[in-house]
């Protein structure tokens, strides 16, 4: 029987303090995974002391778009993100992986900081936060600390936050003068889907070529990473230079260097390359390259 | 024949208490003093149980008692074979079998009495699949048993050796399908109220077949049927579900309310739904067919090898539909046909929507595409020049002759809805980039109602008020099909009254006469007649006083709009005023209806005779687009035509369209309960797929009228045939589209992708 003590905080300040002076806390963001696994009773629970419900906390919440910088409040929802012009316009990729998530009831309740937090693999925010080189903001009562969004989880569910750190909000640096994105998502339905595989690509462009390309995936490998061959393959190249079936074969060897032989390779080698090649398809027609 | 209420679209009678959740499901009964009931299952699927300890469980706060297979009178039960055990005695036989139950003051004690229970097994080694159940050097599952097999039905017409010869052409090909959940909105629930109304246990719940459930809970308390009672409540959807695993419930909780004297009610989780409830069943079908280079079936030959699980349950009747069906509509002269069951120790299999016939469907419809393919002919040629037709003969050797065989009128409607013959040659062409549509159909005549299965008669009861208003039951039962609204308007039509005068009654074993099982797509056509029986003798009976009153001739005069006319426009007097006054001059104002189905034939060992006495035909056609990159396949359109007899009420027929090319499509493209050594795989729809309204398509209900003889103002079925045809269209569909033939359900990303399954942990 999992057992605590609800706490809920109405500022950052008091998160911070909670989260100082008590230990085994879990804290509660949209619960969309965290009230049904504590439905359950999941082992994970067993030794927490206490549930700290942030959800009225307006400091962690808000989209600001600037010039050239960013960030996204952790207790965004998804919601939120679809209807964000802002994003919509600069980031359409952002709402494009919002909008694929879960059920219009969970994309409501679960946050951005949630669906990063929980670090499961087959999250849907990763990926386009990854190709934008996000970092994070991680504070404590001591001050903050900012990581790369890449370098945040260490295995599926596990991630670098230490428990007296409470996940603030995303900055990144926004795409400079001309780029293209996408993002891909195969799911076994049309709705309420996790994802088998998604995919986003975010290229700046320049003269032709490609100046610089970052293509991140979801659900391919046991935690999101960027795609570091394909992105050394597609950077600096000329449109002409450029084979997109090349640039998915790349990327499904490295997804398969990274996982190995698993009992869903037959499968994810060929859609995760087929995905990686129809992003560059897309980038190479929308920027007006014939071949 | 112009008609007031019948085949009309008229608003469902149970609508507004739905609607508004004022209508009471069976876990939202609350009766004084109630206890709550939960049973511990097995997580083992074949182990030896050497000792059950409940002391502990026993002395937990709120327990009011912990029970055992000792502690049932009579703990073997089953509509066809009774050997599905009320609780597993000395052995479970399936991963999930109950061994224990609790009751106690609230659902969370008896829950926690739960884990202080101890079992002692030990495991054996168990079969999980019916191709190994069936070899002869297989361990033997039941020792009282000869082999493992549950059932075989052989059906022989003509000469297959001699048919094959005279083919140009003979392929053969294998088929799978999955298991499948039933995935019925509410899980099960009931309460048994011990001692009430001078009935020995009253059983209220989500009980799809209450006499069903009264029999099995007579026969585990060894207790006269009288003793029970059964009454029905709204339920949630079930779709054949709620027989066995909802009889097992009442069992249960009619044992626990008897020991306690109190009552007891049981209410599933998902996931115990899941973990408990038999499934559809999953088949391995060979077919071999042979036909001439002009594109005539000259003989098939065909097995099907059910998986029965760790129970018979409906098996031996799922089967035999399969092995009536199986041909499909076509004729041949040359058969050879077996179906069989096998117990294995996967979890048991019975009646689900299209019971028997969704796997051969899949399985012949995608055989007569590929044959169709081979011979170079388009798959509607291919069809007409082989399926039945007026006066055709099926391969049981029955003649098609006392209705309306309409195959051809079926496809071309359905082919029309769809633009069909354009679609089809436009798909034909090559196509450009991955995403490639494809447009498939299939075809199915499907025998109504039960067929030999079982004595098919039902009843009804219409008792009229003084005051005029008229009460309806009948002993078959509403699951969400429309059922009391069909009835309902089949006596306002008979009797001339306003929909609004007429009230259905839920059905209460005690006071309907036993109208067997609400199933095999049968009510409307069997307890419809017995609904306009009852209307018709209270009608004559209402025409003869009047004659006598007006003394004006029977035939004259009219009931209408809740007037007797005088045949001239001329209104004599209101329903209410002639049936009162009839009450009070002593006349019996009650009538029982009731239907037996006529003859039919069936002898066993050759398969052959005249297994239902009408058929429905149908036909659907799927048009697909499917990314030949990913494996992604989108179901865009579809049109289904089925021939129902007469739309009793066409908006419910087009709902029974809807929901059963839905729950096809389901079965086609993503439902799969994965199994594995006996073990289901995520036991909610976390883990378990059906379709939401994204991956509805554009559907197409196309309703087609030619009026049986034996039915209802003409009224057959259309529950199941709506089911039964989607997958095999959308299989035929994406092979149209990507050229390749996909020959096991469903058609998942992995399977439309490089042509198989992928599974956790291997091959399953």
């Amino acid at each position: 029987m999992v057992e605590y003590q609800l706490l809920r905080a109405h500022s950052l300040g008091e998160v911070l303090e909670i989260l100082e002076a008590k230990d085994n806390v879990e804290i509660l963001a949209g619960g969309t995974d965290l009230m049904v696994d504590l439905h359950h009773q999941d082992q994970k629970f067993e030794d927490i002391d206490y549930l700290l419900d942030i959800t009225a906390v307006e400091g962690l919440k808000g989209i600001k778009l600037g010039a050239e910088k960013g960030e996204i409040g952790a207790l965004t929802t998804h919601a939120e993100l679809i209807s964000s012009e802002e994003i919509n316009e600069k980031l359409p990729f952002i709402a494009a992986a919002a909008s694929s998530i879960g059920s219009t009831q969970i994309r409501n309740r679960a946050t951005i900081g949630g669906n990063l937090a929980n670090a499961a693999a087959c999250a849907d925010s990763f990926s386009p936060l990854i190709a934008l080189g996000a970092e994070l903001v991680l504070r404590s009562k001591g001050g903050a600390r900012r990581v790369l969004l890449e370098d945040f989880v260490e295995w599926p569910f596990e991630t670098i936050k230490k428990e007296n750190e409470i996940l603030e909000k995303i900055v990144f640096e926004l795409p400079q003068g001309e780029y293209y994105s996408s993002y891909q998502k195969i799911g076994r339905r049309k709705a309420v889907s996790i994802s088998r595989i998604s995919l986003t690509l975010l290229a700046e462009v320049e003269k032709g070529a490609i100046k610089k390309a970052q293509v991140a995936s979801g659900a391919a490998t046991p935690f999101p990473v960027p795609f570091r061959k394909v992105n050394k393959y597609l950077n600096g190249k000329t449109y002409a230079e450029v084979d997109p079936v090349e640039a998915g074969n790349i990327a499904a060897e490295e997804m398969v260097s990274i996982t190995g032989e698993r009992w869903s390779t037959p499968y994810k080698r060929p859609a995760l390359g087929k995905l990686v090649e129809r992003a560059v398809e897309d980038l190479l027609e929308e920027a007006g390259y014939n071949g | 024949m112009a008609f007031k209420h019948v085949n009309k679209g008229v608003k469902r009678v149970d609508a507004y208490e739905k609607v508004t959740g004022k209508a009471k499901f069976g876990a939202d009964l609350e009766f004084a003093n109630m206890l709550q009931a939960k049973v511990l299952r097995t997580e083992y699927p074949h182990a030896k149980i050497l000792n059950i300890e409940t002391t502990a469980a026993e002395k937990m706060p709120g327990v009011k008692g912990v029970f055992t297979a000792k502690d049932i009178p009579n703990n073997l039960f089953g509509v066809i074979v009774q050997d599905q055990q009320v609780l597993a005695k000395d052995r479970v036989v399936l991963a999930g079998d109950g061994v224990a139950m609790a009751v106690a003051e609230t659902e969370k004690q008896a829950a926690a009495a739960l884990e202080k229970i101890e079992v002692e097994y030990e495991e054996l080694e168990g079969i999980f699949d019916p191709l190994v159940s069936r070899k002869e050097d297989t361990q033997k599952l039941h020792p009282e048993k000869d082999d493992n097999q549950v059932i075989h039905h052989p059906l022989r017409k003509g000469d297959v050796e001699k048919g094959f010869e005279k083919a140009d052409i003979i392929l053969e090909r294998e088929y799978t399908t999955q298991f499948i959940e039933h995935s019925y909105l509410e899980p099960e629930a009931v309460v048994v109220v011990p001692n009430e109304e001078n009935h020995l246990v009253s059983v209220y719940g989500s009980i799809q077949n209450p006499y069903a459930t009264r029999n099995a809970v007579s026969a585990v308390l060894e207790v006269e049927l009288a003793d029970v009672r059964v009454i029905q409540n709204h339920i949630g959807g079930s779709f054949g579900g709620k027989d066995e695993v909802i009889s097992a419930m009442a069992a249960r909780a009619a044992v626990m309310a008897l020991k306690t004297g109190r009552p007891v009610k049981m209410v599933n989780s998902r996931e115990e739904s899941f973990t408990e409830s038999y499934k559809r069943h999953p088949y391995n079908l060979t077919y071999k067919i042979g036909a001439t280079s002009e594109g005539k079936l000259t003989a098939m030959e065909i097995e099907a090898v059910a998986d029965s699980g760790g129970y018979a349950c409906q098996t031996p009747f799922v089967t035999w539909r399969s092995v009536v069906q199986a041909t499909g509509p076509y004729e041949v002269e040359n058969v050879k046909t077996d179906t069989y069951g096998y117990y294995t120790n996967n979890p048991y299999t019975g009646a689900m929507r299209g019971y028997g016939s969704p796997q051969i469907v899949f399985a012949q419809e995608s055989l007569m595409d590929e044959l169709a393919a081979e011979l170079d002919l388009k798959p509607v040629e291919l069809r007409k020049r082989n399926m039945y037709s007026q006066g055709s003969v099926t391969a049981s050797g029955q003649k098609l002759d006392k209705h309306t065989v309409s195959l051809n009128e079926v496809m071309n409607k359905a082919m029309e809805a769809i633009d069909y013959e354009k679609k089809y040659k436009k798909y034909s062409e090559d196509q450009s980039g991955d995403k490639k549509r494809g447009i498939g159909l299939s075809i199915s005549f499907r025998g109504c109602s039960l067929g030999a299965e079982a004595i098919d008669a039902a009843a009804s009861v219409i008792q009229i008020n003084k005051d005029g208003s008229v009460a309806v039951s009948s002993g078959l039962a509403e699951n969400g099909q429309g059922l009391k609204t069909v009835f309902s308007q089949i006596t306002a039509e008979v009797l001339g009254i306003p929909m609004s005068e007429v009230e259905f009654k839920e059905l209460d074993t005690s006071f309907t006469p036993d109208s067997g099982s609400t199933v095999a797509s049968r009510a409307t056509l069997i307890g419809g007649n017995a609904v306009k029986d009852a209307a018709e003798k209270l009608k004559s009976r209402i025409m003869d006083f009047a004659a006598d009153k007006y003394d004006f001739s029977a035939d004259k005069m009219e009931l209408k709009d809740g007037f007797l006319y005088d045949g001239q426009g001329n209104r004599l007097a209101t329903f209410a005023d002639l049936t009162g006054e009839m009450g009070n001059t002593g006349i019996l104002m009650s009538a029982y209806g009731w239907y037996k189905s006529p003859p039919i034939s069936w002898d066993e060992k050759k398969g052959h005779g005249n297994p239902y006495f009408t058929y429905v035909y149908g036909c659907q056609i799927a048009e697909v687009e499917v990314d030949t990159g990913t494996g992604e396949l989108s179901v865009i359109n579809m049109a289904a035509a089925h021939d129902v007899g007469r739309a009793i009420n066409p908006e419910n027929v087009k709902g029974q369209i809807y929901g059963g090319v839905m729950m096809g499509l389901g079965y086609g493209i993503m439902e799969e309960l994965e199994v594995r050594d006996g073990v289901i795989q995520g036991t909610n729809f976390h883990d378990y797929m059906i379709p939401t309204i994204k991956d509805m398509p554009d559907i197409k209900p196309v309703i087609v009228e030619n009026p049986d003889p034996d039915g209802p103002f003409g009224a057959k079925s259309i529950g199941e045939p709506t089911l039964e045809l989607g997958s095999a269209a959308i299989a035929n569909a994406v092979a149209h589209a990507s050229g390749k033939r996909i020959r096991s359900l469903p058609l998942n990303l992995e399977r439309v992708l490089i042509g198989r399954a992928l599974h956790k942990g291997g091959k399953k």
